[in-house]
């Protein structure tokens, strides 16, 4: 079995790389956009503004109880009828960010949530409007307790982007499907593919303890 | 979607299997086999199978107007394929209806095949050297060519002018690996099934589907904003594919086709899905 | 300074504030006690809108706080707080806790507020903690610094809802002593205490709360020696009899 692994490796190695590539970008953009909406939803889902909350709530419930496959197609499929024509690579990131966010959202609220409603009310006191508050007292404080919750979801995020193989992607799933449709060894490519999968999400999981620890510490 | 989600199972096991390998040396080797042509540990064919579990079962298509798709209004399975796979199921086990037809895609039929899971794929397949290697086909049952089907605006007259364009295809097909040699300048964009292929096509995520064909006209049948162009490009018998070394199931099949044929009944069905008779060559 | 007119509170249908009048002049040092659930507390956090007030008027240097049209950020500069869980910001020194209002609300460059906390860090005597973080102090120089992190605003009015209650007894005395100082120096101070002595020694005025209402405003030697109303007799005695 390892010979056939080298084998497809050694012929498809230029496939699994630039699929690589492509993960690694949806991944990348994904998560700095979905942690920025996420916020923003998040702060829609605790603001005192009923409207907000309202908004926000229906985001999250939305999003988060339909399939991202649905929602990757609609970005990809549903907006060209409405003549927007998107990029499959761009309908991924959206469709990623969009659902990521839902789930990033819950978890900042829950922070937020978790920090003592003294912070906010301190902070308000001294004269620092709603969103001043936010900013420099209650999220550095939440974003700590919320950076395991947020690792889990970035990891997801980059498992989930093989999701794009089915809009033709371009991505690490898209070259996989078709190298194993090649080679009818679909056991090994899944394989190699796999471990691809592992070298973006083992760092990445390195990186959310070090910064739970690290973060800990200050 | 289902399938999707199967193949992303199918990965998490894969490296838990790596996981083991490197955990536990040599011993892992062994799922590996799963995978390998069951021929050598099966004794009995699948003839023999079929009938002492009262039921052939073959591998189909689900999507593929004309050949084999879900008639969403009574949800059978409907289309040229299926005619052929009744036939055979008569012959092998004397009644058309002990059959079981099980979904395959492109990418699945082979190791589905390879499993057991399915006595036989007739599903679109075309016979090549490559898939020789893995599985025995029968005779040819129908005469295909890869075609290009654009929209009916488009520019596009046959695969010289395909250059910098954006071809859609089906992922583990031949068409795909095709076009590939014949329009080398052309971007090739591969999807999961035929109506996906078909939505992308709708949707201007490429310039021109390619495929056979017959699949071709069927989609034609359902939006006459496209049309086919190019003619035929290449030669794509399809075949019944069964398990290598299979010879008693072989020679029921090839069976069936040459009385299907000499009786004339081949000849109905085809009219009856394509509306005109086999070319005869 | 402060003026209450009227002023009526609900939470839902309990009337936690009931038909309050209460004027505070500037420099003066009032004392808010009465038994828990008295609405002392709901009282002085309707003075920087921490809590809405249902109808009636409250006049806060020469604002009128429940006016839809105020604006709260302004209101609040001018208006010190002190919890009685001091709400220090975990995440900062001592030094960014204090430095974070006057910079982002008064807008003082960096350099002049940390001068300015620095100096009010000196006064509450914990110039040497300027770089320490909150879990690093004890509770009573958490609160000491809190104190710091109110005056470094330059506020008119501080307020101080309950500050030594959180407090192991051997601590209260420091926090009590910058509390006195502050009032020594003519600061306007409002503060809601079980703390007797200070009301004696500092206090103004004492104001006596139970049921929501204001049941008797006397000067405290008066209050503590001789007091008018049974309710306020019965509740002294219960809190020297403990």
């Amino acid at each position: 079995m390892l010979q056939n692994i080298l084998d497809i490796w050694s012929k498809y190695n230029g496939e699994y790389v630039s699929g690589l590539i492509t993960t690694l970008q949806i991944s990348v953009i994904s998560l700095i956009a979905s942690l920025l909406l996420g916020t923003v939803i998040a702060i829609f889902c605790i603001s005192p503004f009923r409207m907000l909350v309202i908004i926000g709530r229906a985001y999250v419930e939305f999003i988060r109880n339909t399939p991202l496959l649905i929602q990757i197609f609609f970005f990809y499929f549903g907006l060209s009828s409405l003549d927007i024509q998107l990029s499959s690579f761009v309908a991924g990131t959206l469709g990623l960010t969009v659902y990521t966010a839902a789930f990033i959202a819950e978890a900042i609220r829950a922070g937020i949530n978790s920090i003592p409603k003294g912070q906010m009310e301190a902070a308000r006191a001294s004269g620092l409007t709603y969103i001043q508050a936010m900013r420099y007292v209650v999220l550095p404080q939440a974003f700590k307790i919320v950076i395991p919750p947020l690792g889990n979801q970035f990891i997801n995020l980059v498992k989930n982007s093989s999701l794009l193989g089915v809009i033709a992607g371009m991505d690490l799933m898209y070259h996989a499907d078709i190298i194993s449709t090649n080679t009818f060894k679909t056991f090994e490519t899944y394989i190699l593919v796999g471990v691809f999968y592992l070298t973006i999400t083992v760092p990445l999981s390195i990186l959310v303890n070090w910064l739970e620890r690290r973060l800990k510490r200050a | 979607m289902k399938k999707k989600v199967s193949v992303l199972s199918l990965v998490f096991m894969l490296v838990m299997s790596v996981m083991l390998v490197a955990c536990g040396g040599k011993e892992a080797d062994k799922p590996a086999d799963a995978n390998a042509p069951a021929s050598g540990g099966t004794e009995k064919s699948s003839v023999a199978a079929a009938k002492e579990r009262g039921k052939l079962i073959v591998g189909v298509k689900y999507d593929t107007n004309l050949f084999g798709k879900k008639d969403p209004a009574d949800g059978q399975v409907k289309g040229f394929d299926i005619d052929i796979a009744k036939a055979i199921a008569k012959k092998i086990m004397g009644d058309d209806t002990k059959i079981e037809l099980k979904e395959v895609t492109s990418k699945t039929r082979i190791p589905m095949l390879k499993n057991g899971d399915i006595d036989a794929i007739i599903a679109t397949m075309t016979i090549t050297e490559e898939r020789k290697q893995e599985v025995d086909f029968s005779d040819v049952y129908f005469e295909a060519g890869q075609s290009l089907l654009v929209p009916k605006d488009s520019s596009i007259t046959g695969i010289q002018d395909l250059n910098g364009k954006t071809v859609i295809a089906v992922k583990g097909s031949t068409s795909a690996k095709q076009i590939r040699e014949k329009a080398p300048e052309a971007k090739v964009a591969e999807y999961e099934n035929y109506a996906e292929a078909f939505t992308a096509l709708k949707s201007k995520k490429g310039d021109t589907l390619t495929t056979d064909n017959s699949i071709l006209l069927g989609m034609q049948k359902e939006d006459s904003s496209f049309k086919l162009v190019g003619g035929l490009f290449t030669d794509e018998p399809y075949g019944i594919a069964i398990r290598k070394g299979d010879a008693e199931m072989l020679k029921a099949v090839n069976e069936t086709l040459s009385e299907l044929k000499s009786s004339g009944e081949y000849d109905k069905i085809y009219e009856n899905w394509f509306g005109e008779k086999p070319q005869k060559k | 300074m402060i003026e209450f007119r009227q002023v009526d509170k609900y939470y839902g249908n309990f009337h936690v504030l009931q038909n309050i009048n209460l004027t505070i002049s500037e420099g003066e040092v009032v004392v808010i006690i009465g038994p828990s659930g008295s609405g002392k507390s709901t009282l002085l956090r309707c003075i920087n809108h921490l809590e809405k007030i249902s109808s009636g008027e409250l006049i806060v240097d020469n604002i009128n706080v429940h006016d839809r049209k105020t604006n709260l950020n302004v209101l609040r500069q001018e208006i010190g707080m002190v919890f009685q869980h001091f709400n220090l910001y975990p995440h900062m020194t001592v030094l960014e806790n204090i430095t974070l209002a006057p910079m982002k609300v008064r807008k003082i460059a960096r350099e002049e507020a940390q001068k300015t906390a620095r100096y009010y860090l000196e006064k509450v005597g914990l110039a040497h903690k300027a770089d320490a973080y909150p879990n690093e102090l004890s509770g009573g120089q958490q609160q000491r610094v809190a104190i710091a992190r109110g005056l470094t605003m330059q506020p008119k009015i501080m307020l101080f809802d309950e500050p030594t209650s959180a407090l192991d007894p051997e601590m209260i005395g420091e926090v009590l002593e910058v509390m006195k100082s502050l009032a020594r120096e003519g600061m306007t101070m409002v503060v809601v205490t079980h703390e007797m002595g200070f009301a004696k020694e500092v206090a103004d005025r004492v104001v006596f709360m139970d049921h929501g209402q204001v049941v008797e405003e006397s000067e405290p030697k008066a209050f503590f020696e001789s007091p008018k109303e049974e309710r306020a007799r019965s509740f002294l005695s219960r809190l020297l009899n403990h």
